[in-house]
């Protein structure tokens, strides 16, 4: 398993605790006291995401070959799927709120900040699953 | 000059003109004809100038199929995306947080505001994404045809 793969799985996994620990935890605070405000304090997981140069980290020996163009090629392959994609969600989203809501309506400020926070991880989340799916799930060997 | 750069190039020109239209006519409405600004923004009835960009296969004369796309090609498509959307994610970032500061996280924003993000946003990605291309296979004619 390469470097870039290994960095997809910690993403995805990262990502997916956080979810999972998140509405768990808030789900049990609305159950104990009808509300909920620590929970969300569980998001701050994801700041793990931002460790991944120091964790995963590239190779110094002047033999170990970093990436080549086929590597660059799939990452680049995989960010832009997610961008599109991104893009396609973002479009649709804001056109079903537009005929849900209504154009004379206004939606609250968090909403927008939530969209981008939202899109942001969305797209973290494609970008990683497009490069296991380029590279193959599993390790080879070698790699 | 290669049919991309063509369409790249046309699209700016499109872009520009439909921008520069929209501006002049919001512009006219209101100092000229004393409009409410709510009104002026019929003049940016000029954005669907854009409409002309899709049009690009007839005008550039390509018969039926499009020219097979070579590795080079691919590369510079994706490169000139990825730089296209990778302007778009921070403006799209400050767009999301400007009426979270501007207001408070009590206030409402109205629809239209949603609507102008997503039109703004495909203005910055077309037009990056124009520029790119260009900025990559270069600006001028080097007598390629396709």
């Amino acid at each position: 398993m390469n470097r870039y793969q290994k960095i997809a799985w910690f993403n995805l996994i990262i990502i997916m605790a956080t979810i999972i620990i998140t509405t768990t935890a808030i789900a049990i605070e609305f159950h104990m006291r009808g509300y909920s405000t620590i929970g969300l304090w569980f998001i701050g997981i994801l700041a793990l995401l931002k460790f991944t140069p120091f964790m995963f980290k590239k190779s110094e020996s002047r033999s170990g070959v970093v990436c080549d163009e086929r590597d660059s090629f799939i990452r680049k392959r995989a960010l832009s799927f997610a961008y599109t994609t991104f893009w396609i969600v973002f479009v649709l989203s804001s056109y079903l709120l537009f005929m849900i809501i209504g154009p004379k309506n206004s939606v609250p400020t968090m909403t927008l900040p939530l969209m981008a926070f939202g899109g942001a991880l969305f797209m973290k989340i494609v970008c990683s699953v497009a490069i296991l799916v380029q590279y193959g799930q599993g390790g080879k060997e070698n790699e | 000059m290669n049919r991309w750069q063509k369409e790249a190039r046309f699209t700016l020109v499109v872009m520009g003109l439909a921008l520069a239209l929209s501006l002049t006519a919001v512009g006219v409405l209101r100092f000229v004809f004393d409009f409410k600004w709510h009104s002026t923004t019929a003049g940016f009835a000029f954005i669907g100038l854009l409409g002309l960009s899709r049009v690009d296969p007839s005008m550039f004369r390509i018969k039926s199929k499009k020219p097979p796309l070579d590795k080079r090609d691919l590369l510079i498509k994706r490169n000139a995306m990825i730089a296209a959307y990778g302007g778009f994610w921070p403006i799209f970032v400050l767009m999301a947080m400007a009426p979270f500061f501007v207001y408070g996280p009590d206030g409402k924003v109205p629809m239209i505001y949603l609507c102008g993000m997503v039109f703004a946003g495909m203005f910055v990605v077309i037009t990056l994404y124009s520029i790119a291309i260009l900025n990559e296979y270069g600006w001028r004619d080097k007598g390629e045809r396709s």
